[in-house]
């Protein structure tokens, strides 16, 4: 049954890749994304990671959720037909065999690295690490992987800093409504 | 047929599940093959789910009446039953022969899908949470993190709804809605953090045993002398999960004044009783959660008492009393503060959710972190 | 705890870094971006003290010397002197934002604070031997460095840069991660120097076993992951970002770019091969395939260096002429790697840090330049020369520099860039090379005549005389290390010793 399991999630997690760039609805294309992800996280369970399975759902439905946003801001929402025409014709022939042409080049890869390669499976590592208890996975990421861990931290705030700086209305813009409405910040009151 | 060694540990032996399956086994007939037990099991665990959600969606809206009721000076349903007590049947019956309908410009796959996939993430997340120390579908490690990472998912179900339904009013909901809860997960998720870290544990029986003892009440986390970042980490809690279940003084992805009904306003009948259901068994889960994590979880002077007897099912009764008990008092609040606090403004709520709350959380938890570090090993009670 | 502390005080130039750009980015908010020239100042006394943090720590270390910091930072020679290039280069580019006519003059902490993270970056990118913290090194410094190249919110240009640099960047750290994850799938580490060596039998095997079964699914491997490499040091194909960026991205950050970021790439990728084919003890198989890798690098090599000096000659803005100039130096760079030797190391981190002097000054001067006239055309240099001689003349040095004519430090860089190709066989990739300087002197010249060979016409106030000392400072220095070189000779001969590259290579020839 796990195996059967295995098979439906993965065939899952692809097709709602293919759909993902496939549909003409932008706003299918994100749901799409977030059954990959769902399928994924089906996965992980499968293979004895609670913990990531549950992670990529808190996560990913949270990321997924701006996606939403960005998709339903973004985007024209009046016209229906205009949205496919946008959309719909992004996918030609010549690109869609070039981007096939590179997925099957990196795929061939991984299938040569996979078959001619293997001389150690990975549940031996797995089974040797053991990572699917909680105060395992807190060990090592506060133990052994606490550096990347910081660096990775730094990452996002180095991001989140410069998204914020791009993002925000320089200070010769800003008008003098921009307050929050909290009566101790000065500013126009509604 | 066996699962994988890892799926069966997350069925843990005295789970309801493993009870169900191991009843049929005994009394399943020759002819059923075997593959049907587990699905039958399964069958049967979302049944007792579904039933309790029920419950406490019924009992959640005549509550919500009668508190609204006599907070105004007036009595809330009275017609039906003892004190109205029989109203929620009655709505039942009239929303399941109300008529579905459905919009003409909504996009009628996802509008369909998104009542049954908010409601299935609540469904997800009762899985892990115990109504009694023997009685839980699951046990495993991650508790918590599972609830939250499941009840996270509710909010695609409301913006899949408020997109689909074609309407400015819905559209308006669900992306307050989706702003509102994508801000709230952050400080709800910090502030949890406080309890956890003293119990060590994000397993929901593990941390209601944690606080055993001292006549069932001393030992609770909320009391400061256990340490004292616990009781703004649940102030803050509580902010959040009135925010995240859309309640007031955050409803506003419903906001009837503004948006008439926010992300629901084109669903009826049972479609709508859905979202219904699914908003006040949140309300229910986040308050037991509240109760496992602040205010002892099973342990009260109740369950000390049964214990002292001695009797396995008094016991169980017992905690499973006091844990609805304090979800119901939780409840309670909920509503006592809908119809006493005005509703904040959109651009209020962002603030308060990402300026103040999230770094007072993270202040929460740095607090916290050094009292458990420095302080609690040389505290006599700890 | 102690252990601990004495972990931390191995990565005290980090943390130092990290605790600067927090409170850079803390005193910006607090002071609400009014105070942009103290922050500059702080900023550069944070990297003060992060310079006299690194050089006490290449002092004590010895030449080969590496300790371990929380066993995922090396900390050795290799990465100390790549450290205080970026410590210093970094110093450089806060100057220029400082001095900078264009730049606006407040709200400007998240520059500095940017321009740090992307430090850090590179401080974990090049003292690691751990493949995640490579990543996550090269992340920070991608990640920073994106939004940095669209700091000019109004100009299109610069949206555009930041756009096409994260495109491009975004590919290339894809391609680059699935590169990682064979090499991982195929060895059960991410860590270089076991990958290198190999365990004692069992599991992690070594990526000496899995040559033994078949070199193919390995080659995919380490192309993959070079590609993420090429992509930082702008090596052909994946330059094509290079141009628009360096234009459209903010003089200082362009100066960032093409010089520490570049700089940070070639270290990354000198520590990936050297510890992947070259170190002590990896067998004989090993270096046959290093030998491999090494005439693809060759080839790598020529092909970036005539396609960027055949593009430099088209270009009519100085700030693309760099930039293509720029991808054609790292072709020169790249051929130091396909020596694959230790002293062909060693060169090309001589000539890494000739390209700092060099390239500064030339970026400082365009600054300059741009200060004056609001445009970075060449067609507009026309009389600089006389109106302002003192940063003419600082430029003309640096475009000898760049070209490789004595006696500045490009050219004994480049001198010994070809020394060692020739040394190792290599010859036809030296042809090339100085064919290849011919034809860079072309528009090296082009750029010096727009400057002077034009009616003389009167000489202007220098309005910007703190840039120019800095210029000109940095153009004595272009000239002073050619003539006396030794000392710079000596320290960029340190720095790859510490990777503890074998020198059994050569032992066929």
């Amino acid at each position: 049954m796990a195996e059967l399991l295995f098979y439906l999630l993965s065939l899952g997690a692809i097709g709602f890749g293919i759909g993902v760039i496939r549909t003409h609805m932008p706003l299918y294309s994100v749901l799409s994304l977030l059954g990959t992800f769902f399928c994924l996280a089906g996965i992980y369970l499968l293979a004895g990671f609670p913990f990531l399975a549950a992670t990529q759902l808190l996560v990913y439905a949270g990321a997924i959720m701006v996606l939403f946003l960005f998709v339903i801001m973004l985007l024209n929402l009046g016209d229906r037909d205009e949205l496919n025409r946008q959309t719909g014709v992004a996918l030609s022939g010549p690109r869609l065999a070039a981007a096939g042409i590179c997925a099957g080049l990196l795929g061939l890869a991984g299938l040569i690295a996979a078959g001619w390669g293997g001389k150690v499976t990975p549940t031996e590592a797995v089974a040797a690490g053991g990572v699917d208890r909680l105060n395992d996975i807190a060990e090592v990421l506060f133990g052994r992987y606490m550096l990347p861990f910081e660096a990775a931290s730094l990452l996002l705030l180095a991001t989140m800093v410069g998204v914020m700086s791009l993002a925000k209305r320089q200070r010769g813009e800003e008008t003098e409504a921009g307050d929050t409405g909290w009566p101790w910040h000065k500013g126009v009151e509604q | 047929m066996s699962l994988p060694l890892h799926l069966a540990a997350l069925a843990a032996p005295r789970s309801a599940t493993n009870q169900i399956n191991d009843f049929l086994t005994g009394v399943k007939p020759d002819f059923v093959p075997d593959w049907a037990l587990p699905l039958t099991t399964a069958l049967i665990s979302v049944g007792i789910a579904v039933a309790i959600i029920s419950l406490v969606a019924m009992s959640g809206t005549w509550l919500e009446r009668k508190v609204s009721g006599h907070i105004q000076c007036r009595y809330g349903p009275m017609r039906v039953g003892w004190h109205g007590w029989l109203q929620p049947i009655a709505d039942g019956v009239k929303l399941l022969l109300k008529e579905d309908m459905i919009p003409l410009g909504a996009d009628k796959p996802l509008y369909l899908l998104a009542p049954a996939l908010v409601l299935a993430s609540i469904l997800g997340a009762m899985a892990v949470f115990p109504l009694a120390p023997d009685f839980y579908f699951a046990d495993i490690d991650l508790g918590i993190f599972t609830i939250l990472a499941l009840t996270s998912t509710t909010t695609i179900g409301v913006v899949m709804a408020g997109w689909s339904s074609n309407s400015k009013w819905s559209l308006y909901g669900a992306m307050r809605e989706a702003a509102q809860v994508v801000a709230y997960e952050i400080p709800l998720g910090i502030s949890l953090l406080v309890p956890v870290m003293v119990a060590g544990s994000f397993n929901l029986l593990e941390v209601s045993n944690g606080q055993a003892g001292g006549f069932g009440v001393l030992n609770w986390y909320i009391w400061p002398w256990v340490n004292p970042f616990m009781g703004p980490a649940f102030l803050l809690f509580f902010i959040a999960i009135l925010a995240e279940t859309k309640r007031a003084p955050f409803d506003l992805p419903e906001a009837e004044s503004e948006l008439v009904a926010g992300f629901m306003t084109e669903y009826s009948g049972i479609r709508w009783s859905f979202f219904f259901m699914e908003e006040y068994a949140a309300m229910f889960l986040y308050c037991v959660v509240g109760s496992f994590f602040f205010f002892g979880g099973f342990e009260s002077p109740l369950t000390s008492l049964a214990r002292a007897t001695d009797v396995h099912l008094l016991v169980q009764v017992a905690a499973a009393v006091t844990i609805i008990a304090k979800g119901y008092a939780g409840l309670f609040l909920m509503m006592w503060l809908r119809w006493t606090l005005p509703r904040v403004r959109i651009d209020q709520v962002m603030t308060l959710g990402y300026k103040y709350l999230t770094p007072l959380a993270l202040a929460c938890v740095l607090g916290a972190s050094v009292w458990e570090v420095f302080l609690a090993p040389v505290l006599p009670w700890r | 705890m102690n252990d601990y502390l004495v972990q931390l005080g191995r990565i005290a130039p980090e943390a130092v870094l990290t605790v600067l750009a927090l409170v850079i980015l803390t005193w910006d908010l607090v002071t609400k971006g009014r105070d942009c020239r103290r922050l500059a100042y702080g900023t550069l006394a944070g990297l003060g003290l992060v310079v006299w943090l690194l050089c006490g720590q290449w002092a004590s270390l010895g030449e080969t010397g590496a300790v371990s910091a929380f066993g995922m930072v090396t900390v050795d020679r290799f990465g100390t002197f790549f450290k205080l290039f970026t410590a210093l280069a970094l110093m450089v580019v806060v100057l220029l934002v400082l001095f900078d006519r264009r730049e606006r003059k407040h709200g400007i902490g998240e520059y500095y604070f940017l321009l740090i993270g992307a430090a850090i970056g590179i401080f974990f990118m090049v003292s690691t031997n751990n493949l995640l913290l490579l990543m996550l090194g090269l992340e920070l410094l991608s990640l920073a460095s994106y939004s940095l190249a669209g700091f000019h919110k109004g100009s299109q240009r610069s949206a555009e840069a930041s756009l096409k640099y994260i495109v491009f960047g975004g590919l290339s750290a894809g391609i680059m991660l699935y590169g990682i994850s064979l090499l991982y799938g195929l060895t059960g580490t991410i860590d270089l120097s076991v990958m290198g060596r190999g365990g004692e039998g069992g599991y992690p095997v070594g990526l000496v076993a899995q040559f033994a079964v078949s070199p193919i699914p390995v080659a995919v491997a380490v192309v993959l992951v070079l590609a993420g490499f090429a992509y930082k040091a702008s090596i052909v194909p994946f330059h094509f970002w290079t141009p628009d960026v360096y234009e459209g991205a903010p003089t200082p950050v362009t100066t960032f770019l093409a010089v520490a970021s570049k700089a940070a790439g070639f270290a990354a990728l000198l520590r990936f091969v050297g510890a992947l084919f070259l170190v002590d003890g990896v067998q004989e198989a090993v270096h046959a395939y290093g030998a491999r890798i090494g005439l693809l690098l060759a080839i790598l090599s020529a092909v970036t260096m005539t396609l960027g000096n055949l593009s430099a000659m088209r270009q009519r803005s100085l700030k693309r002429l760099l930039a293509y100039s720029s991808i054609a130096h790292a072709g020169y760079v790249l051929m130091g790697l396909a020596v694959m030797t230790e002293a062909g190391f060693s060169a090309s981190v001589f000539y890494l840090a000739a390209y700092y002097f060099m390239n500064l000054g030339a970026f400082a001067f365009l600054l300059y330049f741009e200060g004056e006239t609001n445009s970075d055309e060449i067609d507009s240099l026309k009389g600089m020369g006389w109106r302002h001689p003192v940063v003419a003349w600082a430029m003309v040095a640096f475009l000898v520099s760049l070209a490789g004519l004595p006696p500045t430090v490009g050219f004994y860089g480049k001198l010994l860039l070809f020394y060692e190709g020739v040394d190792a066989g290599l010859g036809w990739l030296v042809f090339i090379a100085a064919l290849n300087s011919v034809i860079s002197l072309f528009y090296y010249f082009r750029v010096a005549k727009a400057l002077f060979l034009t009616e003389p016409v009167e000489r202007v106030p220098n309005r910007q005389p703190a840039l120019t000392g800095l210029i000109v400072g940095l153009s004595v220095l272009t000239v002073v290390t050619g003539i006396f070189n030794s000392a710079l000779q000596r320290w960029s001969g340190e720095a790859p010793r510490a990777l503890g590259i074998s020198d059994q290579l050569e032992e066929p020839h």
